[in-house]
């Protein structure tokens, strides 16, 4: 066997299952969540070199990198858009590990996983903020009052993310400060721990056969993988020339708009609040984050991971998809179902 | 078992990676090419050099900075200098004594100094609360600086500042340097947070946002609302060429010269009530504001002791009224009843015919349909009665009720007592004229027999009717029982409040009962008779006299 | 049955190249835009040129300061030119006396076009590149030039 000659080659393991290949066992969504954070680090780095958290000057910097500086609005866009993208293809890799069971044995990566969701959150929670408009400066405001309905941590939660009890210039420099070192901080960890876990637990977790196919890595994984990456890298270039990065008022603290929106990934949670604040707010995301978490315990079936829909664990995959489903609904109403003081209205 | 070392990758994973590539490159190609050509278009070589050319201006407006990239497409402030286009037209008109040099861009045209491109630019995100203001519209910035006097240049500007002040919009909104009120929202920074024409549609739809706004639909023609407009816009948070200490200064300037000051006799009562801007919303003999009721028969309507309190505190008397309190010194006051109290018309009333007296009298609230929807049906708490087609209701009233509403006028709404200015043979005739020409039934055509169930020995306990209400009424009245439920927008007439003291005094406990028990036609409130028991029917009653404060027999309505 | 080993070779090589050189041209392409975005600033920054003021300021024979700018426009006969204000010797912002300019810093002493006349300075004032463009006076900040460009009127 040729030694691991790069850092690259080192990562991988040396030889595969040949299901491994195969797209309809991981859908690669785990290489879109990568390419999608590789390129948010590298818009994100450029972005940096312009933009300044300051409240007076955070508007006027973003029409700069906007309309002065050439590409600057393409990679605005690939940072709002990849962040976007990230969110989604996060959930659905949590989706496809969930339905084939795929944490079987592999907790330790799991919880992993669940923590780098959540870093996926506040990313884009802490990011949104940053061009100090009125749909950040709300959007950040009615997020941080989601969380006052917490009992006990609540209020100081908010306090933390706000940097105060207002939002005000503290608050931009926190989220600066998070969303530009403490997270990608706390990203490298993680993301290396849950890289280096799969290699520990013995590759994807897959049924057990007898004497399963293997092929070695190179070229096969390689190329697998960066067509997933350049796929990827295709759909948020071609999705760049179709939507752009919003950008509306500067900030106006005295007048809000009417409806005041969280951002979209925590409409849903503002939907469920609005029909019961202890229920919506607290219990319901209370139960679905102790799901995800214990549902490894939970789960007594014989699977090994690998295949979707086991019959076994049916009652799990069915609460799984209805949790799934029910905050689809929630952020499909909040975000457009909902007009003027939280009235219903139909968008058509 | 692992296949050989120099193991080839399956056909169909080099076909994706070969299609990969080649979309990412595309597309890589096409962002690249795009962004190039965006940049091109905003930012033109100069003649040499092939460096870019920014205008990049800063204009120091009394301490607060300003950087502009404006005169980037715009030189010397003329017509857009883009490339393609050769000829440079229309220069900047002359503006002296401000200069472009001092004054920069922004400062009177708004927009957006640091974006590069056409639509940021030009303030058009969002609320266009910053958009280019150009034309005959850029004196909207003009008192932005200025102090409010008649100002060359600034006319429809100035025409709206008096047109603001002749319309009573100061009584109900407040704007720094003015005395302004409080019943609207405070206009002294609207001009940061709207557009021009938002502005322009909130005077002119003022129900459209919020719906259940009470700013009435004052009769501006377009042009008004314009010039009303371009002086709201220069209502504005940030004063560029005044410090801090300067704007101080002349607020508290304006304020003591909009204030009271030494009063003059007025002429005429017309001239006082001018002065006081009533006319503004009410009509007084010729001269009409179009927005409430007319006052030119107050003498044989109401005492001074009903119009000094009622100006003092108008929601006492009809709950829910949109009209401000009026503060008067005594002197004020005096004069006010005294030019009110003018008599001198009633003789030719009895004389008139009954279907001139509708259109003199009643057309302006019920309609000259007599649906109700009259010119000012929008601003009054209370809909008008409906008469045309409202045979239902009519029918099953007496007829002593329907001369009395019209006599002694219906306490706790607008309608005023009519029997001095009319007199008893009036009256009968115009109850004949509704009949026959609205209600379109005979006038003896009755049917009073519904029976309430009797009052139970006992009422249900509070905390019963309490559930009761919320379940059967609160929908519509509201869980304070003010008639502002969750729905209560969709109906017309609006549901009662069931607060309103003045007017449940003036009714029995059987009438609110039938009201309950058989519902009001023409009306959203349905017969609630087979749906709540006689403990329920009679413990609301009950309830209303508590939410109205109207325990005991129906007193005589004032 | 086996093919020819270098049959696979070539057709295998053929692949990886195409591969590699699609990838690269990917890669490039990127690289480009953001060696554009990294290398941009001078967009923010002072190496660009910048509306200075326009025509009709300069209408008599003389030296005008800018100083946010650290230029001066002189007008001498019909012609205009931008002549730097920072002292040659350590970069202090120069004042205008009527003979020329001086240096609050350590004293340096030069001409009405930027000549030394006394040190600490040795070097005589650079020139900046001017222009009039729908009459006003462009001049650009970034390069220095030994040579006075003159605009003429």
């Amino acid at each position: 066997m040729k030694a691991r000659e790069n850092f690259f080659k080192h990562l991988h393991p040396h030889s595969i299952r040949d299901r491994t290949l195969d797209p309809l066992s991981t859908l690669g969504l785990g290489i879109v969540c990568m390419t999608c954070l590789l390129l948010l680090a590298a818009t994100g780095l450029t972005l940096l070199l312009y933009y300044v958290p300051h409240q007076d000057v955070a508007y006027d910097r973003i029409l700069h990198i906007m309309t002065t500086l050439r590409y600057g609005k393409v990679i605005r866009n690939l940072h709002y858009l990849a962040a976007n993208v990230l969110i989604i293809a996060g959930i659905l890799h949590l989706a496809r590990v969930f339905f084939t069971a795929g944490y079987k044995g592999r907790w330790l990566n799991w919880i992993y996983g669940l923590f780098l969701l959540g870093l996926i959150f506040f990313s884009n929670y802490t990011g949104y903020l940053l061009p100090w408009d009125q749909t950040s400066y709300w959007a950040i405001k009615v997020g941080a009052n989601l969380t006052t309905y917490f009992p006990g941590v609540g209020p100081s939660l908010k306090n933390f993310l706000l940097g105060g009890e207002e939002i005000g210039p503290e608050t931009l420099i926190r989220c600066f400060g998070l969303h530009i070192a403490v997270l990608p901080f706390l990203w490298t960890i993680l993301t290396s721990l849950h890289l280096w876990r799969i290699r520990k637990d013995g590759g994807l977790a897959a049924p057990e056969e007898g004497k399963p196919v293997r092929l070695p890595s190179s070229p096969s994984l390689y190329r697998a993988e960066l067509a997933v990456g350049l796929l990827t890298l295709t759909l948020l270039f071609s999705l760049s020339l179709f939507v752009g990065a919003p950008l509306s008022d500067r900030a106006d603290p005295l007048h809000p708009p009417n409806p005041a929106k969280a951002p979209w990934f925590f409409v849903g949670i503002q939907e469920m609040l609005s029909h019961s604040a202890t229920l919506g707010g607290v219990v319901i995301p209370a139960l679905i984050g102790l799901f995800l978490v214990f549902s490894p315990a939970i789960d007594r079936s014989k699977e090994t991971g690998g295949r979707w829909f086991g019959k076994e664990r049916l009652t799990l995959n069915l609460v799984f998809a209805l949790i799934f489903l029910g905050q689809l609904f929630m952020i499909f109403v909040g975000q457009w179902f909902r007009t003027r003081n939280w009235g219903l209205k139909f968008p058509w | 078992m692992v296949q050989g070392l120099n193991h080839r990758a399956p056909a169909w994973v080099n076909a994706l990676l070969f299609m990969a590539t080649f979309s990412t490159l595309c597309l890589a190609l096409v962002l690249a090419y795009k962004g190039w050509k965006e940049d091109q278009a905003l930012h033109h070589s100069a003649q040499e050099g092939g460096s870019e050319i920014i205008a990049d201006i800063m204009v120091n407006l009394s301490g607060i900075p300003y950087r502009e990239h404006c005169m980037t497409c715009h030189p010397q402030g003329k017509a857009a200098n883009l490339p393609g286009q050769h000829m440079v037209f229309r220069n900047h008109p002359d503006i002296a004594p401000h200069s472009m040099d001092d004054l920069g861009c922004t400062g009177c045209h708004l927009g957006e100094g640091m974006a590069g491109d056409l639509i940021i630019s030009h303030g058009r995100v969002g609320t266009e609360a910053r958009k280019v203001l150009g034309g005959e519209d850029v004196q909207a910035s003009c008192y932005r600086c200025h102090d409010l006097k008649p100002l060359p240049g600034a006319e429809k500007a100035w025409e709206g500042f008096q047109l603001f002040s002749m319309n009573a919009c100061d009584t109900c909104h407040h704007v720094d340097g003015t005395a302004g009120g409080i019943y609207g929202p405070d206009l002294s920074a609207v001009g940061s947070f709207l557009s021009l024409r938002q502005i322009q549609v909130a005077i002119n739809d003022p129900k459209a946002d919020p719906e259940n706004s009470i700013m009435p639909k004052f009769a501006l023609s377009p042009g008004q609302i314009k010039a009303i407009s371009y002086f709201l816009k220069s209502r504005m948070r940030e004063s560029p060429h005044e410090t801090p200490m300067e704007k101080m200064v002349k607020v508290r300037k304006q304020m003591q010269t909009t204030g009271r000051g030494t009063m003059k006799v007025p002429a005429s009562a017309g001239d006082l009530l001018r002065e006081k801007k009533c006319l503004a919303c009410h009509r007084f003999q010729k001269e009409d504001g179009q927005i409430a009721p007319d006052l030119s028969y107050m003498a044989y309507m109401r005492d001074k002791n009903y119009i000094t309190d009622f100006l003092y505190s108008p929601g006492k008397r009809i709950p829910g009224a949109i009209m401000p309190s009026i503060n008067l010194t005594r002197q004020e006051e005096e004069w006010m009843v005294r030019s009110l109290q003018n008599r001198n018309l009633k003789d030719h009333f009895h004389k008139i015919n009954p279907k001139h007296l509708y259109m003199m009298l009643c057309q302006r609230c019920h309609a000259a349909k007599g649906d109700g929807s009259g010119m000012i049906q929008p601003n009054l708490a209370n809909f008008p009665r409906a008469f045309w087609k409202n045979t239902e209701f009519f029918r099953r009233i007496p007829d002593e009720r329907i001369v009395k509403s019209i006599e002694k006028g219906v306490s706790g709404t607008s309608m005023p007592p009519y029997g001095e200015l009319l007199g008893h043979e009036a009256i009968h005739s115009l109850v004949d004229l509704l009949f026959r020409e609205f209600i379109r039934t005979d006038r003896r055509d009755k049917d009073l027999s519904l029976s309430l169930p009797g009052k139970p020995a006992s009422l249900l306990p509070e905390e019963r009717v309490q559930k009761q209400f919320i379940k059967h009424c609160s929908e519509c009245h509201g869980r304070a029982g003010n008639g502002k439920g969750a729905q209560y927008l969709r109906y017309l007439p609006r549901p009662r409040d069931l607060t309103n003291r003045p007017f449940f005094q003036s009714v029995t406990d059987e009438r609110i009962a039938f009201s309950i028990f058989d519902g009001v036609p023409g009306t959203a409130m349905r017969p609630f008779s087979g749906k709540i028991s006689p403990e329920s029917l009679w413990s609301f009653v009950f309830m209303i006299r508590e939410l109205s404060d109207s325990h005991g027999e129906a007193s005589k309505p004032n | 049955m086996e093919k020819p080993a270098n049959q696979i070779n070539r057709r295998e090589f053929l692949l990886r190249s195409i591969f590699l050189s699609g990838f690269g041209a990917v890669v490039a392409t990127l690289t480009w835009i953001f060696w554009d975005l990294w290398t941009g600033a001078h967009r923010f920054s002072s190496s660009r040129w910048v509306l200075v003021a326009p025509l009709n300021r300069f209408r008599s024979d003389g030296i005008v300061p800018f100083q946010e700018f650290k230029i001066a426009i002189l007008r001498t006969g019909q012609k205009l030119g931008a002549i730097s204000m920072e002292c040659t010797h350590l970069g202090c912002l120069l004042n205008v006396v009527d003979r020329g300019f001086f240096c609050p810093c350590h004293g340096s002493d030069f001409g009405p076009l930027g000549q030394v006349y006394s040190g600490p300075a040795t070097v005589s004032l650079p020139w900046h590149d001017i222009m009039n463009r729908g009459g006003d006076i462009w001049v650009h900040l970034g390069k220095k030039i030994a040579e006075p460009k003159w605009l003429m009127l």
